[in-house]
């Protein structure tokens, strides 16, 4: 039972990514619904339920912006998780709010792991941010000192890490050569 | 409430430690007793309301209207989780009994909730899961409570016991309880304390993630294991359990904890838990809650960060609201509702 419900739990990023955006439309709308609440309104107006509609109507100009926003920010995901694995953990997204704050938590081996604001300032958030409309990165479970993370993010800068997360991710979704 | 935030005090208890309630056949229960409740008395906040008279009798049987007066008259309180507390070593009715949390839920179901309590040490497992069962589907235990380690060697038990903790956990489950909550650290009296030790709810956590593992106290002086645990797995949550209790003598330790927890596990993780009434009435540890901060010099020595009033929201009443499927904004109309029609 052990290692099924850890699987269940922990359910390897890459899968579920991979089955939202390649898997079938009603997989992926049922995900997106569940999963962020953007995705919700999402999923409403793919569904067309009736109480969407007044919401529908005002927001129709920035609905297709949100689904591809969307949809970059999973598949940015998809490729930090490509790296992240090579420390045995994942990342998962938990909430993506309609101010653009990107929600995510880590998981395996880099959840509980006292370098994860390390990860976070030089690789997850620079990568993120990097998705058009993410305003914000909140990792759930790790939070350090607001001038002991600029500090990270500036020697992290110096060794060029956040450039380095940037490129790579960007590669890996074919955006840059 | 206390400035606008709701506050759902995940556990107070209706003890009795009364002498007639002390076990006959345990030469020791009422040394122990007198021991447990001197420790206690240390972190209790002196002096006025709601119990002023220095020789109040705190090993008293706790009835409901007692405790009503405590928690939610006496204080901002404005739900709470009734706990059992299933220390049948030197009690007859164990320490906190199951008819008291359960009249305390009964009288006020719009504020209380009932965590029921077993424990396969005192009539054996098959009375432990018969227990689970009667407590969950016929007294409305929302939760249970468990203790594992006792006095006597003998009566002690894992939590990750495939065969003597795993069938509760499952029946808990089959009768519609996801919450489980284990008294860590803390010994009474002269117990082990690796018995006491948070890291046999690892296999636990990782065997049933449809259940919510909340550990009591910070599993103290295991802090870092329970950090590690609770941060690793994202089913397990710290109850604070009367922690902020210690801030009346001792705030560096509070500060630095409280920083490492919210560096660590998330203000997500950790619920608001006042303990009483051993631990007096929970205004003064609600307004010391209110007043913490974490300093610069951990803040810059350790990275620790501030705490601001949204870990403070999520902590006092957010965390375990969403945990036991309370609405706020619901319940406080509710409760509001009640108010005028009291005051009518």
């Amino acid at each position: 039972m052990s290692a099924r419900s850890r699987l269940k739990r922990e359910s390897s990023l890459g899968e579920e990514v991979a089955q939202r955006l390649e898997g079938s439309p009603s997989a992926a709308r049922s995900r997106l619904k569940r999963e962020s609440s953007l995705g919700e309104e999402v999923a409403q107006r793919l569904e067309g339920s009736p109480s969407a509609a007044p919401s529908r109507l005002k927001r129709e100009s920035s609905l297709g912006e949100a689904v591809a926003w969307s949809a970059s920010l999973l598949r940015r995901i998809d490729s930090l998780n490509r790296i992240i694995r090579s420390h045995a953990g994942g990342l998962e997204l938990v909430e993506l709010t309609p101010e653009g704050e990107a929600v995510v938590r880590y998981t395996g081996m880099c959840a509980g792991c006292d370098y994860r604001p390390s990860t976070t300032a030089g690789t997850v958030e620079p990568a993120l941010l990097d998705v058009p409309g993410v305003r914000r990165v909140t990792v759930l479970g790790s939070r350090i000192d607001e001038d002991a993370l600029a500090t990270l993010r500036v020697t992290l800068r110096d060794a060029g890490a956040p450039q380095r997360a940037v490129r790579l991710t960007r590669r890996m979704e074919g955006l840059e050569p | 409430m206390i400035d606008d935030i709701f506050i759902f005090d995940n556990v107070i208890h209706l003890s009795d430690m009364s002498t007639p309630n002390l076990r006959d056949d345990i030469p020791d229960a009422k040394a122990t007793r007198d021991r447990i409740v001197r420790q206690i008395s240390g972190l209790r906040w002196p002096g006025p309301p709601p119990r002023p008279d220095p020789d109040f009798d705190w090993t008293q049987r706790w009835e409901v209207e007692d405790m009503y007066e405590l928690v939610f008259k006496g204080s901002p309180t404005d739900m709470a989780m009734a706990q059992v507390v299933p220390m049948f070593d030197w009690f007859k009715e164990w320490e906190s009994p199951i008819t008291l949390q359960y009249a305390m839920a009964k009288a006020y179901p719009e504020r209380v909730m009932f965590c029921g309590g077993v424990d396969p040490r005192y009539r054996g497992l098959d009375d432990a899961l018969e227990q689970i069962d009667y407590q969950a589907r016929e007294m409305g235990a929302r939760s249970f409570k468990f203790y594992n380690a006792h006095e006597r060697l003998e009566d002690c038990w894992r939590c990750d016991d495939e065969k003597l903790a795993y069938p509760m956990y499952e029946r808990a489950l089959a009768a519609g309880v996801d919450v489980l909550q284990f008294h860590k650290g803390n010994p009474w009296g002269q117990q082990n304390m690796e018995k006491l030790s948070p890291v046999d709810l690892q296999a636990p956590a990782r065997d049933f993630p449809q259940i919510t593992f909340i550990v009591h106290h910070l599993a103290l002086p295991y802090f870092e294991e329970m950090v590690s645990i609770a941060a690793r797995f994202p089913n397990v949550y710290l109850s604070m359990a009367g922690y902020m209790s210690f801030y009346r003598f001792a705030p560096r330790r509070v500060q630095e904890y409280t920083g490492r927890l919210l560096q660590a596990c998330g203000a997500e993780k950790l619920l608001w838990g006042s303990e009483a009434a051993l631990a007096g009435g929970p205004t003064p540890s609600l307004e010391a809650f209110m007043s913490l901060e974490i300093p610069d010099d951990l803040r810059n020595g350790y990275g620790y960060p501030q705490i601001t009033r949204a870990d403070k929201k999520k902590i006092l009443g957010e965390n375990f609201a969403r945990l036991m499927h309370v609405d706020i904004v619901a319940k406080q109309q509710e409760l509001a509702a009640l108010g005028r029609e009291s005051r009518a």
